[in-house]
């Protein structure tokens, strides 16, 4: 922007950018450099200096003790919770646009009702329902199966949502001329809407995958069996009640962080656009 | 169909409950025998939840495997649950009707499982073989709900105190006794903790929780002691009512105390950092004997003896410390609570004890284990054990007891961290107390 | 005489066939939301139905039976000072949190919309707090705000500056999660706000620079009126979202300090599973959702001709 040249709008841009990416990486840098720290360490530095920011005793033993547990195949969690992850964002992605396309394009009786009938969904607090979703389970013989863990998450009301309002700039009289041309809803769908809603979707991707990613009370209370837990239950089972393995903790969790990290960087070319549709924008 | 779930559980869970009864009757004179189902050549699974802690579950994972050698017919499916979610997790299958068939549980939650019927009583296995009387009275008495024995004790817990030993000795303090007859009294240890407060330093005289003020079972544990220290009860004998007990002078005078310690004299951590007292941040500490286990293994340095003792739990009007831990149960739902508690004996009898004190030194709940090893007549483990057997005093056992738990936790953090008035604060607690007795109370 | 039939004769069809395209379209519209209807009715209506069941009876957790409770457990909600006192804080959590956490995150997209050297290091650190799982973050936060020992109070004390005891001190300890949550959210705004803005026409930009607009003026008649519907999702979802607030109180403060923190989820966790009263839980669930729903109508009143609903 034209203004910035102002040495006063430049400097305060700079110190504004600067100075919320240190507040954003502070407490992740702390976490990091923690998981190289040993156990007796990690408390230890209480004042201003160099043992406060940096390990003393620089180890690897954290991320040695997750990865060769045999009684917590660590790798194995990850591989889990990315099956999972990636699963119900794909099914997730095709499941949610093809009923926001609905919402923002078509027209059909009773649409506002079904659609605040859809947005009631994220306003119940998931807590109290979880146990009949759980007696739901059990008479579908999903429990302790990854089913349980999928189809309940498919849907995701708040993902509708979104895409409703980025599905709105997709004019509808190329929606219209397609029909005209004698293409069916289908085929419009995934010739000129899906195309033009990548960016969107890659959007929903990232925070479906995220989500996904985060999930802890629902495999918890499902998911009987160690092999098959996800990567937040172990993380969290670091922390008994006599002792918490911090140094652990911070490895995991510095780990974990890495594929949506990664996802989002390979991403970020997409991610930032609305609907491409330059030229027929209306 | 909105209706007809809830029936079906009702259904499932009267003739489980009826399977279970016909199953523990019937085949008492057979159930002795380890091999009784082997002949089928069928495999019974058992499935056995626990909260995760390590050094537990390593021991436990020894026991099954010698269990399954001995028992060629029954498999265990032991999983290891994270701590803070073990209950959401155990109740929501309980509340589903699947839970496993041993869970373990803390001694006084037990009430409320019992009162629901989601575990059974084990009386007539412990007749048979469960060397009951080799148990300590104090854990017999806790594991009790209403004439019934609900649980099998992994051990017995109980709290004393911790104090840095080179901080005393600068200052110029005499240590206190390692006689538990000779506890310290509240005000002998506030007089140390005024003289051991640092806060230049960052040194806490006097923290008076293990854990602090957490959200869990940790901090009514402790904060109970000073209830009962102090001479106040928490319910009736009858267990029907708190108003005129929790609510006593005797009570007020102990929150009025802690209340002190927090705000006045400021000798103890509103926020008590993670392992303060290991890093020499608390001077005067309470823990169980599960903290020498996790000193070795994380601050090697910081030496029993040298920087460190222990000694009995402080004392008031009466010298009482808070007893209880954890045990396995078995659950209504189970097809097989023969093998379960062929099982359960086996973790928790005679010989199973002796092998989890050695992998886990938690304070044995069979005499037969105290007696089995010297070192738990010794330094520092007798001091535990000397108080367990003369001081112990149980959690109540109530199936209100979850609203207890979660009401004392309330009323010291309100009156410790909030300052709040005490007549107040207990008003709120006596309330939040009856109304669980209301709700939970009910069977 | 044909010639008033020739109109009506060409409308006829033309009218036949919008009717049919119609109705065609409704029935691609519904097949289209099929799959995402069966899912949701089965999985979130059909458990939401048996809790609205529960609500309405005096329902123990664990227990195979239960009593008829009527309207009891609403009844007593309403006179309840900590489910009331609960309701009280989650409305000043997001009272707080709304627009606060919507103007940074705002000013984050706008910031690093254009591009320059170095934007993408700056969005990926913007970020990076959503790629930590909110539980761990909860968690670190815990430990940096230690009153003593905690990160943040260390370098406080270092600049000289006053101690923050978010953990202890009934007074402030919301703020504590505010800022907690602001940290870990206003990356995922951002990146809303973000594809709302790159949808603005750069000539739109340039016309009013042309006409002589100042940077706020082209803020407030480009960008706001063209960035509304965006906004008003953020907004509509924010609330939702910070109202049920939960993970971050659980696991910092536990309701806590002297239960200056509970929030209702926090309540209805609290009571359905440690207390195991899910009836009354499930209640408190109930009048929760109409107060919400409540709330949510009129602020899609409000952005009416805005929101894509």
């Amino acid at each position: 922007m034209r203004h910035m040249r102002k040495p006063i709008g430049f400097t305060l841009r700079w110190a504004t950018l600067l100075l919320v990416a240190v507040v954003s990486l502070f407490p992740i840098y702390w976490m990091v450099m923690s998981s190289f720290r040993t156990h007796d360490e990690i408390f230890r530095y209480t004042e201003l200096g160099r043992g406060l920011f940096l390990p003393v005793d620089w180890t690897l033993q954290n991320y040695r003790d997750i990865f060769l547990d045999p009684a917590k195949p660590f790798g194995r969690y990850l591989l889990n919770t990315l099956s999972v992850a990636l699963v119900v964002t794909a099914a997730g992605l095709l499941v949610n646009a093809m009923a926001a396309f609905s919402f923002a394009k078509l027209r059909f009786p009773f649409k506002k009702g079904l659609l605040a009938l859809f947005l009631s969904s994220l306003v119940i607090p998931y807590e109290v329902i979880m146990i009949p979703q759980y007696l739901l389970m059990r008479d579908l013989g999903w429990i302790n199966s990854y089913k349980a863990l999928i189809f309940p998450q498919i849907v995701w009301v708040f993902g509708i949502f979104m895409l409703i309002q980025f599905f709105a700039d997709i004019p509808r009289d190329i929606l219209d001329a397609a029909r005209m041309d004698g293409a069916r809803w289908p085929r419009i769908f995934g010739v000129i809407v899906l195309p033009a809603a990548v960016p969107a979707l890659i959007t929903l991707g990232i925070m479906t995958f995220l989500n996904q990613w985060d999930s802890f009370l629902w495999p918890l209370v499902v998911i009987n069996e160690e092999q098959r837990q996800v990567i937040q239950v172990a993380i969290s089972s670091f922390q008994s009640l006599r002792g918490i393995s911090w140094g652990k903790i911070m490895a995991a969790t510095t780990i974990s962080s890495v594929p949506i990290l990664a996802v989002f960087v390979l991403l970020q070319r997409y991610y930032v656009q609305g609907i491409t549709m330059s030229g027929v924008k209306g | 169909m909105k209706k007809k779930w809830p029936l079906t559980l009702g259904i499932l869970l009267a003739i489980g409950g009826l399977s279970a009864c016909g199953d523990s009757n019937g085949n008492d004179a057979e159930a002795g025998a380890s091999g009784s189902q082997a002949a089928d050549g069928e495999v019974v699974e058992l499935s056995f939840w626990r909260h995760d802690y390590a050094p537990e579950a390593e021991a436990l994972k020894k026991l099954i495997a010698s269990f399954e050698e001995s028992h060629k017919n029954i498999k265990i499916n032991f999983q290891m649950i994270p701590n803070d979610q073990y209950e959401t997790k155990i109740r929501t299958a309980l509340a589903g009707g699947n839970p496993p068939d041993i869970m373990a549980l803390d001694a006084p939650t037990l009430a409320s499982y019992a009162a629901q019927k989601a575990i059974i009583p084990l009386d007539d296995y412990f007749a048979k073989d469960g060397s009951k009387d080799d148990l300590l009275k104090p854990v017999i008495e806790g594991l009790t709900y209403d004439g019934k024995m609900y649980a099998a004790p992994n051990n017995e817990g109980t709290i004393v105190m911790f104090y840095n030993k080179k901080m005393f000795e600068e200052k110029g303090i005499p240590l206190p006794s390692k006689n538990v007859d000779e506890a310290w009294t509240w005000d002998q240890v506030l007089d140390a903790a005024k003289k051991l407060n640092d806060p230049a330093k960052g040194v806490y005289g006097w923290n008076p929780t293990p854990w602090g003020f957490v959200g869990h079972e940790g901090a009514p544990y402790s904060e109970m002691a000073f209830l009962w220290q102090a001479g106040a009860e928490i319910l009736s004998p009858d267990g029907t009512t708190a108003k005129g007990y929790l609510d006593s002078a005797e009570s007020k005078q102990a929150l009025t105390f802690w209340k002190g310690l927090f705000n006045t004299d400021k000798v103890s951590p509103k926020e008590l950092p993670q392992d303060a007292f290991w890093n020499g941040k608390v001077a005067i500490h309470v823990d169980g004997p599960f903290a020498f286990q996790y000193q070795e293994q994380n601050f090697p340095n910081f030496k029993l003896g040298e920087d460190y003792d222990v000694a009995p739990l402080w004392k008031d009007k009466k010298m009482i410390g808070t007893t209880g831990s954890w045990g396995m149960a078995i659950t209504s739902k189970s097809e097989h609570p023969d093998e379960a508690w062929e099982f359960v004996n086996w973790v928790t009898g005679v010989e199973g004890s002796k092998v989890w004190y050695q992998e886990t030194k938690n304070l044995p709940a069979r005499q037969s284990t105290f007696d089995a090893f010297d070192e738990l007549k010794a330094y520092p483990m007798n001091i535990y054990a000397e108080q367990l057997a003369k001081y112990g005093h149980p959690r109540p056992v109530t199936p209100a007891y979850p609203a207890i738990s979660e009401a004392i936790r309330q009323l010291f953090e309100d009156v410790g961290l909030g300052n709040a008035d005490v007549d107040e604060s207990l008003a709120k607690a006596v309330k939040k107390v009856e109304d669980g007795i209301a709700t939970l109370g009910k069977e | 005489m044909p010639r008033p039939a020739s109109p009506a004769r060409s409308i006829k069809p033309a009218r036949r066939t919008s009717a049919s395209y119609e109705r065609q379209e409704a029935k691609a519209a519904l097949l289209f939301i099929l799959p995402a209807f069966a899912l949701l009715a089965l999985f979130i209506f059909y458990p939401m139905l048996q809790a609205l069941w529960i609500s309405f009876r005096h329902y123990n957790l664990i227990s195979a039976e239960s009593a008829f409770a009527g309207f009891g457990n609403y009844r007593k909600l309403l006179g309840d000072d900590a489910f009331l006192a609960s309701l009280r804080h989650a409305f000043y959590f997001t009272v707080v949190v709304l627009p606060v956490q919507t103007a940074i995150s705002l000013g984050l997209a706008l910031l690093i919309q254009r591009k320059f050297r170095g934007v993408g290091f700056f969005r990926t650190v913007y970020f990076l707090p959503v790629a930590v799982s909110f539980a761990i973050a909860s968690t670190i936060f815990r430990l940096i705000y230690n009153k003593d020992y905690g990160m943040l109070n260390i370098v406080l004390k270092g600049l000289g500056l006053p101690v923050l005891d978010f953990l202890s001190n009934p007074n402030i300890s919301m703020w504590g999660i505010i800022i907690l949550c602001i940290w870990r959210a206003m990356g995922f705004v951002m990146i809303i706000f973000l594809a709302g803005l790159n949808n603005i026409p750069d000539y739109l930009y340039e016309a009013a620079h042309v006409d002589g607009a100042g940077p706020f003026q082209r803020f407030f008649y480009v960008t706001v009126p063209l960035l509304k519907r965006t906004l008003a999702f953020v907004v509509i979802i924010t609330t939702m979202d910070a109202l049920k607030i939960f993970i971050p109180i659980y696991i910092t403060t536990s309701g806590g300090p002297a239960g200056s923190t509970s929030t209702v989820v926090h309540f209805i966790y609290e009571t359905a599973f440690k207390q195991m009263n899910m009836g009354y839980a499930a209640a408190a669930a109930f009048l929760f959702f109409l107060l919400v729903l409540a709330i949510s109508a009129v602020q899609l009143r409000l952005f009416r001709s805005d929101v894509e609903y």
